[in-house]
């Protein structure tokens, strides 16, 4: 069907230095790949194995102030790109060679209407007249699969939401048919459902253009859904490359195999119950007297806006929102940005303002919050997303961890130093680190002292807000891993709050999925993961890419919906959804 | 020490504080250092026509326009200067932070109250405002460092109230909030010490321009008052003879210009000490 035979991007031994105060450090050892016209190359790696930033120096994009290619060449119809001067890359850059990179709002400039920066690549690239420019940018949104395609050429970017944005940079570039396009984790800033369409997109228009496409994912998920080709790398270090069945079925590098094992699956828990982790004698009791209740919770915000500094808007965040979370019980609140989810698990801190009621062992919280707020907090704790962003990075952790001791003047100073050394050693990091700072830990690290510090008031509740999403596959199994064993060991209860359909099924007892600010389906996980009842739960099982290359998912998804914006007028009455009893603890509105 | 040890570490930083203690050594002993009076108008300190002179053996930097050492003043203004730059500026640091931290951190109507009166102050000309102020009060020293410190607190407000209003946003201080942290342990312990490189970007940056500003009102007659020197009192007395005794304008703006160069070298060196983030890094 296509010829697949010619390399058109003959990537041949490229290394990498970057500028440090210690002088040069190489961070891509001799890079060698190829990519043929029609044909997808996955380049997958975690943070740091060097796999953006070779595909900048092909683009002749790199900052030349802080890193050089000491090697190499990159050979495009028989032209080196990395010897190219300039003012030929310029033209060669978006004609013959694109690129898609992952945040769609910073890479559009936000004071040009859309239509305007893609008449802009026709006019330099293509010497286009203004005509005949409108007629090719609006054919482009069209290929891309654009609603309302005329009227987007009107837009400013910030009209549009992020995966429409994404679906004009892929307009963008391939308004001029590059040979080569290349896609630096289009997805990963995308949700789920949002994701799905993009793969299938990008997929259809590949094969409409017989591009050859270079994606470079950290998504076992993604490489499985689109490659033909993978090369593995890792710390700078090509480190396997083949074809992708034969990488998912027998990988032969350690590295690979531990990638691909540890990769969440979903579908891996099929048939399995998972028990509370209290003494089998009191798990009757647990489930009969739960250990947190919420009722009718409802999170509003006011935006101001107008001379008057009046609300304008109202942010409809959680609507009449309701669950119990039983003593040793890990639930799952999962659904897709803008869908309350986190919100939610802000109220139950109190760092929200919210209206209804929430039981923490049979007391309302609203009471414990206003008459003894420390003790309330002992009680319930949180982990945040960004574990970098989540620590005072001019406090030494060892201070930070021992900070809750001393805010609620628990124990002497000596005590809380042989506390936090405990805590230190139980989240598996060496007390010999406790005067460092944040920055002199990696991304893994910095999530245990998160853990460290939320442990030490020993609490029963602990919200985990997209805990794991940060981190790359490896560390986020070794951080799930410790989660479960400080469940089992201390009985601990977490609302895990995630988007991650497959991570939700490795952790939860039960799950509950949120839609537009309400609860649209709840129950085991058993029932949502292999029965699941309602259309936005099955959606997003769907969405999820299968880490198979043997299984191809049907695409229906091409054009899609987007997800609904929960800001409404002042006057809005939401529409509550009914939830309908399935089975023994399943509802689910439908 | 260690502080002080770093310091030490950075050929940089000991220059600027070799600057900042010599002219702290001018300022404490200038009677001792002087040979002449600084306001004494000497006979022989003019030519026959009345001119200034050169620098020689005897007017090491030669003399003013009414025959006075300009080193002895120059000398005299290091107090001068030096009182001004450092309680003027320090003044208005601290009430720019007061302001800008209460306005930004803790909001609220007060915070909205302060913020447009920090607004109008801006839009309403600087000089304009100090003449007015030191127009109501009789001119000394140390009111003209009030009314220096009256104006330039405007600015720092404004860079401290958006550093607390993005500080006060981060997840840090959330992830504190649900520890249980109050509002003075967060602002104490999460907020300032963020913004100690501010702080000290401004209190060095800040000497600069208030030694300028004084030398403006100096000029303009409602500044320290004559005989008393200052570094820009001398510069404006003596303009009019730039061009037949540039010395007289060039080394007291040299000597502005080190001061500033000093300050702002050791409070360079003191941000980058102070900051733990830069730990391991360099």
């Amino acid at each position: 069907m296509q010829q697949k035979s010619q390399p058109i991007l003959d990537v041949q031994g490229v290394s990498i230095s970057v500028k440090t105060d210690e002088g040069l450090k190489q961070v891509v050892n001799q890079f060698t790949y190829h990519v043929n016209a029609g044909e997808t190359l996955c380049i997958a790696g975690e943070s740091g194995s060097g796999k953006s930033i070779t595909s900048l120096a092909t683009m002749g994009l790199l900052p030349k102030s802080s890193a050089i290619v000491t090697a190499g060449k990159a050979i495009l119809d028989g032209e080196d790109l990395l010897q190219m001067p300039e003012k030929r890359l310029e033209h060669v850059r978006g004609n013959d060679i694109a690129m898609i990179f992952q945040e769609p709002m910073t890479s559009l400039n936000p004071v040009m209407t859309i239509g305007d920066q893609l008449r802009e690549v026709l006019r330099f690239h293509k010497d286009m007249d203004g005509r005949a420019a409108d007629a090719r940018s609006l054919e482009m949104l069209e290929a891309v699969r654009m609603s309302e395609a005329k009227k987007r050429l009107e837009q400013y970017p910030h009209e549009l939401s992020g995966g429409m944005r994404q679906r004009v940079m892929i307009a963008m570039s391939l308004l001029c048919s590059p040979k080569v396009l290349i896609a630096d984790e289009p997805t990963t800033a995308l949700d789920v459902t949002i994701q799905a369409q993009m793969l299938s997109l990008m997929k259809e228009l590949q094969r409409e253009f017989n591009t050859g496409l270079i994606l470079i994912t950290h998504d076992m998920g993604v490489v499985a859904e689109m490659a033909d080709r993978v090369l593995v790398v890792n710390r700078g270090e090509m480190v396997e490359e083949g074809e992708v069945n034969s990488i998912f079925a027998t990988p032969t590098q350690p590295y690979t195999q531990e990638l691909l094992a540890d990769l969440p699956k979903l579908g891996a828990m099929s048939g399995t119950t998972k028990e509370l982790a209290v003494p089998e004698a009191d798990r009757q009791a647990a489930k009969a007297q739960p250990l947190l209740q919420v009722k009718d919770l409802t999170v509003r915000f006011d935006i101001i806006g107008g001379v008057l500094r009046r609300p304008v808007k109202r942010v409809h965040a959680v609507e009449k929102v309701s669950f119990d979370l039983r003593a040793g019980e890990t639930l799952s609140l999962v659904g897709e940005s803008g869908c309350g989810k986190s919100t939610t698990g802000r109220a139950l801190l109190n760092l929200v303002k919210w209206q209804g009621d929430i039981q923490l062992g049979g007391r309302s919280t609203r009471d414990l919050f206003a008459q003894d707020e420390l003790a309330a907090r002992r009680q319930i704790q949180m982990i945040f997303q960004d574990p970098y962003a989540s620590l005072n990075p001019r406090m030494s952790v060892g201070d930070l961890v021992g900070e809750p001791l001393v805010i609620h003047q628990i124990g002497t100073a000596q005590e809380r130093k042989d506390r936090v050394a405990d805590l230190f050693k139980r989240v598996g990091l060496s007390p010999d680190q406790l005067d460092r700072y944040p920055h002199e830990f990696s991304g893994g690290q910095r999530q245990r002292i998160c853990i460290a510090r939320a442990l030490a008031l020993n609490p029963q509740i602990i919200v985990a807000d997209e805990s794991v999403s940060a981190l790359d596959v490896t560390v986020q199994a070794q951080v799930l891993d410790l989660l479960q064993e400080l469940q089992e060991e201390m009985g601990l209860s977490y609302i895990f709050i995630s988007h991650d359909m497959a991570v939700v099924e490795q952790v939860s007892h039960r799950v509950a999925v949120m839609y537009m600010g309400q609860i649209v389906e709840i129950g085991s996980r058993e029932a949502i993961f292999e029965n699941p009842a309602h259309d936005y739960t099955k959606a997003l099982l769907e969405a999820v890419p299968i880490p198979d290359p043997q299984i191809k998912r049907e695409r229906t998804l091409l054009s899609g919906g987007e997800i609904p914006s929960p800001v409404h007028g002042l006057d809005y009455q939401p529409q509550y959804v009914d939830l309908k009893h399935i089975t023994a603890e399943h509802f689910a509105a439908v | 020490m260690s502080v002080l040890r770093q310091i030490l570490a950075r050929p940089l930083a000991v220059f600027g504080l070799l600057i900042v203690l010599l002219t702290v050594i001018f300022a404490l002993f200038a009677p001792w250092l002087t040979p002449y009076e600084p306001d004494a108008q000497m006979f022989d300190g003019l030519t026959i026509e009345g001119a200034p002179l050169p620098p020689s053996a005897k007017f090491w930097l030669g003399t003013d326009l009414l025959g006075r050492d300009l080193f002895s003043r120059l000398v005299y203004g290091a107090q001068t200067s030096l009182i001004i730059g450092i309680v003027a500026n320090g003044a208005a640091v601290t009430i720019g932070a007061f302001v800008g931290i209460t306005a930004g951190f803790f909001r609220g109507w007060i915070g909205a109250i302060l913020m447009r009166f920090t607004d109008l102050m801006m839009a309403f000309p600087a000089l304009l405002l100090a003449i007015v102020l030191a127009a109501i009060f009789k001119p000394s020293l140390w009111i003209v460092a009030l009314v220096i410190a009256m104006v330039n607190w405007v600015q720092v407000a404004r860079v401290i109230y958006s550093q607390a209003v993005s500080l006060s946003e981060r997840d840090f201080i959330t992830a504190e909030r649900s520890l249980g942290a109050g509002s003075w342990r967060i602002l104490y312990h999460h907020i300032l010490p963020h913004m100690v490189p501010t702080l000290l970007v401004w209190s060095t940056l800040g000497i600069a321009t208030t030694v300028l500003l004084e030398a403006t009102l100096s000029y303009l007659g409602v500044g320290v008052q004559p005989p008393i020197p200052s570094w820009g009192n001398i510069i404006f007395e003596n303009q009019t003879y730039f061009t037949s005794a540039p010395w007289l304008v060039f080394v007291p703006g040299a000597a502005i210009v080190m001061l500033a160069l000093g300050f702002n070298l050791v409070g360079d060196a003191l941000r980058d000490i102070l900051d733990p983030t830069l730990k391991g890094k360099n």
